[in-house]
């Protein structure tokens, strides 16, 4: 009993937050159940009505524009001239004058009442068939607010699909640059590979000769081994302690004979000063009588410079 | 639509019962002069829930066409008519509002029709003003007397529609605490009203 008044006080206590308009649902229901059986309250709340109907003048008062109350009057006018001929149209029962119905036989009144009695319950029908159509047009304005979600949710997701597409296709194309990077640099390395393959099978078959090209400049330790089979054009050299050439600068190799220099192929060291070439001579090689290694410009050139840092005799 | 004074009704002095009284006996005169005693109010009051001056406008028009239609439900005597006008216009802007946040926010026009094409109706008098400036006065001055706390309450209640709970969720707050802050304000509210002298009825 006690915790039943306690229940009622603390429900009692909200009508100021009722007459705000400021109740949840199970609150409002508690209360107004409360209001019934209370004449106290209904006092209460008819008093805090008026001061929350003093809450509109808080706000500044504007005066709307005139086209505000010409469209209402307007409103106004067309629904009392629909009214007006709604009523002076002629009905079945209106357009009979009263003082003949007293002539009627009674045959043709039981027609008429019956006739009242169908269009009565046809009414009713039909307005059972509004309230079905009103009730039945209620649900699909609900259903088609329904499908307009699910129709907003589903273009959000293709968005986000879209951009989750766009992100893939872009990881995608990075993935394809970098695996053609990779793919080349394979090749590049299987290249490298059998060319080493080649030389190390050069120079260590059988009947194979070496010469040795020494330093021509004093201070400088390059040295070169050159790997030949008399008799053929090719030939495996290989160097170590080559100097760090400036920008723009290569070794070349060259072939001499009495008639001249041969240029042969240009080439770099690594940086430990360690490099190989394998050349093709224009004729075969110990028909040559010495070669040597100068420092020419990128590209290599047609006669040879004065900066001969190795040689060799053959 | 322009009315001039009508010898039978003298509606800056009669009361706002029989006023929607002649109403609901289908006088559009005494409607006339219902909106021109109100319609100011109803579209403050739209401005500044909605803050969009054409929704506002169609808040006036659409509280006054359901007072046309429903005077006769109208309980004469009940003394409430300026509490059953604004309820039905604030419903209708919180209905509004409710609608505004259910669905994405497209870019309004926003106040700017109100400074755009808006010709003020020349028909509010001077003693519909004067009144409505009175009320204006004792309603801020009583809110003015509120501790802050509980003045915004109120604010969030009833002019941006929520209930207590969701203004408990809005200011991180608990929901008694919010109750009673509601609770308090009306009550002071009523108080300072009554000690200023107001009759809370209608005119």
């Amino acid at each position: 009993m006690i915790a039943h008044d306690h229940d009622s006080a603390s429900t009692a206590s909200q009508i100021g937050a009722y007459a705000l308009g400021a109740l949840d649902l199970e609150d409002r229901l508690a209360l107004e159940a409360l209001l019934e059986r209370s004449p106290e309250l209904q006092e209460e709340l008819r008093q805090l009505r008026q001061v929350v109907a003093l809450l509109p003048y808080a706000a500044p008062p504007a005066t709307p524009p005139a086209r505000v109350r010409q469209r209402l009057f307007a409103r106004i006018a067309a629904a009392q001239t629909d009214a007006a001929s709604s009523r002076a149209a002629p009905s079945p029962t209106g357009a009979m004058p009263r003082r003949r119905s007293g002539w009627l036989l009674p045959g043709l009144m039981a027609v008429l009442t019956a006739l009242v009695i169908a269009l009565s319950v046809a009414t009713l029908s039909l307005n059972a068939g509004i309230a079905q159509l009103d009730r039945t047009n209620r649900e699909l304005v609900a259903d088609l607010e329904q499908l307009q979600q699910t129709l907003a949710e589903a273009e959000a997701r293709q968005e986000r699909l879209a951009a989750q597409l766009a992100a893939g296709q872009e990881q995608l194309e990075s993935l394809a640059t970098r695996l053609a990077a990779s793919e080349e640099r394979v090749a590049r390395l299987t290249a490298d590979l059998a060319r080493d393959d080649y030389v190390i099978s050069f120079i260590s078959a059988p009947g194979v000769a070496t010469r040795q090209l020494r330093s021509a400049r004093s201070g400088v330790v390059a040295q070169g081994e050159m790997y030949m089979y008399p008799g053929h054009s090719s030939a495996v050299v290989i160097f170590s302690g080559l100097p760090p050439l400036a920008p723009g600068q290569v070794y070349q190799f060259w072939f001499a004979d009495e008639a001249g220099q041969v240029a042969g192929k240009t080439f770099e060291a690594d940086p430990t000063g360690i490099g190989y070439i394998i050349v093709e001579a224009p004729r075969e090689v110990n028909a040559f009588r010495e070669v040597m290694v100068t420092v020419e410009p990128s590209g290599g050139s047609a006669t040879p410079s004065q900066n001969v840092i190795l040689e060799g005799a053959l | 639509m322009a009315v001039s004074p009508d010898p039978d009704i003298e509606g800056e002095v009669l009361s706002d019962e029989s006023l929607i009284a002649r109403v609901a006996a289908g006088d559009t005169r005494a409607m006339e002069y219902l909106y021109t005693r109100y319609a100011r109010v109803v579209y403050g009051l739209a401005l500044k829930i909605l803050a969009n001056a054409e929704l506002a406008e169609d808040v006036v028009q659409e509280t006054f066409w359901r007072v046309w239609n429903r005077a006769a439900t109208f309980q004469v005597g009940s003394g409430a008519f300026a509490a059953w006008l604004f309820g039905i216009a604030r419903n209708l802007c919180i209905d509004e509002l409710r609608r505004q946040q259910a669905r994405p926010s497209a870019p309004g026009a926003g106040s700017d029709a109100l400074a755009l094409d808006a010709i003020p109706d020349p028909q509010a008098s001077m003693d519909e003003v004067t009144w409505e400036a009175e009320r204006r006065r004792l309603i801020t001055s009583a809110l003015s007397e509120l501790p802050a706390d509980q003045r915004q309450v109120i604010e969030l209640a009833y002019f941006g529609g929520l209930s207590q709970r969701e203004i408990a969720d809005r200011l991180n707050n608990p929901l008694g605490t919010v109750k009673t802050r509601v609770r308090l304000a009306l009550q002071k509210l009523k108080t300072l009203l009554q000690h200023q002298g107001i009759g809370l009825d209608d005119r």
